[in-house]
């Protein structure tokens, strides 16, 4: 049996906004059933990579298929089968959140109302408020309803947490999206893309970390657990002179030495055991320490 | 350049290319005028295009320049930036007032020396438009800060206004012609607008930042006035993609229900002083002052029909969610354009024709019965404006690149209207390729270019390639994420430019091409015809029966022929047979027939020539004879 197509391949995909190159020869798997972290600064080329996917921007070189489909010769088969959370959620003034989620109900062959009714109630989101009148945050609440009740195969996430609340934050991670993924496990895939990455830490499966448009780092949540790792010692007087050059970063703090690990910790655990240090320890790096540490090396 | 001359900088500029429109609108006049007196003649198409392009320069150019210094905050939400900087209100409200008081009274300067012939005909029409720019200006900021947007401002400040002058317009016996009544009447416009600027100032002052994204602008989300039956209709359901995305298109298109009405009362007015206005100089002056005020409406609601929905989208950022909902682009972008079109054809044809027809039509203004042209216009100008909001990010931004633009491709047509007889010209005189009899008499007998040449046709044939590189850029355009600038407005104009020109250029060189071969054509015909009068007095006796046989060597001895016709017609024979008269001079030759005159005391015979030419081609040269004149023809086969 042929394994079944991945939710998102990109292959070398370049896109540049007149000269400046927003994307550069970026190439990613997402296999179906994952939740994929794409992490970067402001300005890395996250959302542009995202609207390429979604054939908002035509690549300008490399290729993008969604569920093995080109977006651009099967725009509509593919997006039926995605939805989308933008960065900046905009809805018609004049519409109420029950006629918004009724509009973009209309467009979907499948709309879970029950989830629709939770979401709303525990948004406290008034139905027959006009999305004129709504927040930001509320915004984003009546976009992230309109993208998990169609039930699609593909969330595609730009910042989606932005503008929310902690409370409402956490409750749509850990909640809202955990049940999206549940109610077909291993077939619902997640892209997302956020700047809060120790919100999402638990959900990540994969990531990739772009920087200036090109891909710095592309690995497993717990691959990248196992090799970054921080690596604490305390020594008697000084820290002696080592070599050191295996690791990623290296601090110096009176007694102390700290320093990251990016693979071959081991061999630097050994290293510096031979010094008898006071205290050794160990400890994984969280998704967020390493994307600081990759983006500062 | 400290704080405060940045911040006039920054004022300045955004009103800077609205601005140069404007003023060039307000020029054109004169531009016709200086280009008259050199020439000796009118602009081509100039009444056509310059008047209009005028007035619509002063009735809507004006109101936009004295509301968008405050309506760009709206447009792209940086209302609450500014207020927020440390700077006291009162020098925001004075900073945007003082350049937009420079922008509107220079533009009003030109448009005053423009049409100061006009107008001295009529100095209270002086008074009247003064009134009105004063008012206008005034009341502007504080509109724009009730409406919450450009175009809410501008219908607000310019339309309210408009119907204070047309009641004038009805009863102007109501102000004596005094000075003291006419300084009355000024210092009531001049409190009238101190009070609109201390109002405009209040207002900003308490001025209070609620809501977001569209939410308070008063044409998109006021309060609702629709009858619950329509609202219902217009209500989105959870099933029906394609209805709910034509209901969305009707509820985006708001303002211009709420605009359409304005229009169709003044086309009410319009008609009503149609028929008490009639016979002096100043009346009609300002009756065309009125038709010019209705005359700006009509096309700002077609401009809105095209570029609002779409406009408001992209600004809001709607439009790339759009693209994303499993619904294909074409399919939204079909529906889109025709809900716009449909809109613009209903509010400014259909309803002002129904008004018309209800109150009668003042026909010495409006000739309803070229409804066709003027649907077609309408639907033009409406697709121009959809086209300008596929190209740019905005409702404003597309409705200012609609006029330029359509300038841009008329130029662009026009130039190669100008060019094309020239390189014809040059391109005949350097490779003459009218030595080849075949290939001159092939391009003589272009008919279809002859018959094709209607107005109607021509302007068809040019506008169709255009528009069908218009309409697929659209798309296009429609489905892409935006670089919005003015140099990717250009280059995205410059495909229909070439195409403009290209089709202009084209239709003229053929046309001219034509004319040339039929030159040449028409001199052979007439050297030999010249020939055959001479010999004629010999043939005294020709009957169809008899004809008489020639030679090319007999006709140069009866008459000089030029080196051409001796070419064409060596080794040919030609026989001469006497004609009957007909009754259509131009029977045998259509259009290739031509009047000549020839002395009154000579009497000529009516004849048919046939020339048989060595290349097996076969020409009839008829001549009609009348009493001091005769038609000659001449068609070759």
């Amino acid at each position: 049996m042929s394994s079944p197509s991945p939710a998102i391949q990109i292959e070398n995909l370049s896109y540049a906004y007149g000269r400046a190159e927003a994307v550069h020869d970026l190439t990613l798997t997402v296999q179906p059933g994952r939740c994929y972290g794409l992490f970067g600064r402001n300005g890395a080329g996250k959302t542009t990579t995202m609207k390429c996917l979604l054939h908002l921007l035509r690549p300008q070189r490399g290729q993008v298929r969604m569920f093995g489909l080109d977006p651009a010769r099967h725009e509509v088969e593919v997006k039926r089968r995605l939805a989308y959370v933008p960065d900046q959620v905009a809805f018609y003034p004049w519409m109420s959140v029950r006629e918004t989620l009724d509009y973009l109900a209309s467009f979907r062959a499948h709309w879970n109302r029950k989830t629709e009714q939770e979401l709303l109630d525990r948004f406290q989101l008034d139905p027959a408020q006009r999305t004129g009148s709504l927040s930001r945050g509320q915004r984003t609440q009546v976009a992230l309803i309109a993208a998990v009740c169609p039930e699609t195969e593909l969330l595609v996430l730009d910042e989606p947490t932005s503008g929310l609340d902690p409370i409402v934050r956490r409750e749509f991670i850990e909640t809202v999206i955990g049940a999206y993924q549940e109610g077909n496990p291993g077939q619902r895939t997640i892209l997302v893309s956020t700047h809060l990455i120790t919100e999402f830490e638990g959900l990540i499966d994969q990531f990739t970390i772009i920087d200036h448009g090109v891909a710095v780092l592309s690995l497993d949540s717990d691959q990248a657990r196992e090799r970054y790792q921080k690596i604490r010692a305390r020594f008697a007087q000084s820290p002696p002179e080592l070599d050191l050059r295996a690791a990623l970063r290296v601090r110096r703090n009176g007694r102390e030495l700290e320093l990251i690990a990016n693979g071959g910790g081991a061999e630097l655990l050994e290293r510096l055991r031979q010094h008898n240090p006071e205290m050794l320890s160990t400890e994984s790096l969280t998704l967020e320490e390493i994307f600081v540490a990759t983006l500062k090396s | 350049m400290n704080a405060k001359t940045m911040r006039i900088h920054k004022e300045a500029r955004s009103l800077f290319w609205p601005w140069c429109a404007v003023m060039i609108a307000g020029a054109l006049p004169l531009l016709e005028q200086s280009h008259s007196a050199q020439m000796g003649g009118p602009v081509w198409g100039g009444h056509y295009l310059i008047e209009p392009a005028s007035f619509l320069g002063f009735f809507l150019g004006l109101p936009l320049l004295a509301t968008l210094s405050l309506g760009n905050e709206f447009q792209y939400r940086t209302m609450s930036l500014l207020l927020s900087q440390p700077v006291v209100r009162m020098e925001i409200w004075g900073e945007k007032m003082s350049v937009t008081i420079v922008a509107a009274l220079s533009a009003t300067l030109v448009f005053g020396v423009s049409w100061r012939s006009a107008l001295d005909q009529a100095p209270d029409l002086w008074m009247a438009a003064g009134a009105w720019i004063i008012a206008m200006i005034a009341s502007a900021l504080f509109w724009t800060l009730i409406a919450r947007s450009t175009l809410g401002g501008m219908v607000l400040a310019g339309g309210i206004h408009y119907f204070f002058f047309v009641p004038w317009l009805f009863r102007r016996d109501w102000i004596p012609e005094t000075m003291t009544a006419r300084s009355i009447a000024a210092f009531l416009v001049l409190g009238y607008a101190g009070v609109m600027l201390w109002l405009g100032r209040r207002t900003l002052a308490r001025f209070q930042a609620t809501g977001g994204m569209a939410g308070d602008d008063l044409l998109m989300a006021g309060p609702r006035v629709m009858p619950e039956a329509l609202a219902g209709w217009l209500r989105c359901r959870p099933t029906g993609a394609v209805l709910n995305l034509i209901r969305k298109e009707l509820r985006l298109l708001r303002p211009l229900w709420l605009i359409a009405p304005l229009g169709l009362v003044g086309w009410m007015c319009l008609s009503m002083l149609g028929k008490l206005e009639r016979g002096s100089v100043p009346a009609m002056i300002m009756a065309n002052g009125s038709v010019a005020v209705v005359i700006a409406v009509t096309p700002l609601i077609a401009v809105l029909a095209g570029a609002l929905s779409l406009g408001e989208e992209r600004s809001s950022g709607m439009h790339s969610w759009h693209m994303t909902l499993p619904v294909s682009a074409r399919r939204q972008w079909l529906i889109k354009l025709c809900t716009a079109l449909f809109a613009g054809l209903v509010c400014s044809v259909l309803l002002p024709i129904l008004v018309l027809d209800l109150f009668g039509s003042p026909s010495m203004f409006v000739d309803v019965h070229g409804g066709t042209v003027w649907a077609a216009a309408i639907l033009l100008l409406s697709f121009a404006s959809f086209w300008c909001a596929c190209a740019v990010n905005g409702t404003v931004r597309a409705a200012l690149w609609v006029f330029p633009a359509i300038g841009a491709l008329l130029v662009a047509g026009g130039f190669g209207n100008w060019v094309a007889p020239k390189l014809v010209d040059l391109a005949v005189s350097r490779f003459d390729p009218f030595t080849d009899f075949r290939f001159t008499n092939a391009v003589s007998n272009l008919q279809s270019v002859v018959i094709l040449a209607t107005p109607l046709r021509l302007i068809t044939l040019l506008l169709v390639p255009t528009l069908v590189i218009a309409v697929i850029q659209s798309y296009r355009m429609f489905r892409e994420q935006l670089q919005d600038s003015i140099l990717s407005v250009t280059r995205k104009l410059l495909p229909l430019a070439i195409a403009a020109f290209l089709g202009s250029f084209s239709l003229m060189a053929l046309y001219v091409l034509v004319a040339d071969a039929r030159q040449q054509m028409w001199a052979m015909f007439r050297e030999t015809h010249e020939a055959i009068e001479k010999i004629q007095p010999g043939t005294a006796k020709l009957d169809a029966t008899h004809p008489l046989q020639l030679t090319a060597e007999d006709l140069v001895k009866a008459a000089p022929l030029s080196p051409r016709t001796q070419r064409w017609l060596r080794n040919s024979s030609i026989s001469v047979a006497a004609d009957k008269p007909h009754s259509g001079a131009r029977y045998c030759c259509g259009e290739n027939s031509r009047g000549i005159r020839f002395a009154q005391d000579k009497d000529y015979l009516s004849y048919q020539a046939v020339i048989h030419l060595p290349s097996g081609a076969d020409c009839t040269i008829s001549f009609q004879s009348g009493r001091g004149n005769g038609f000659l023809g001449g068609v070759c086969k």
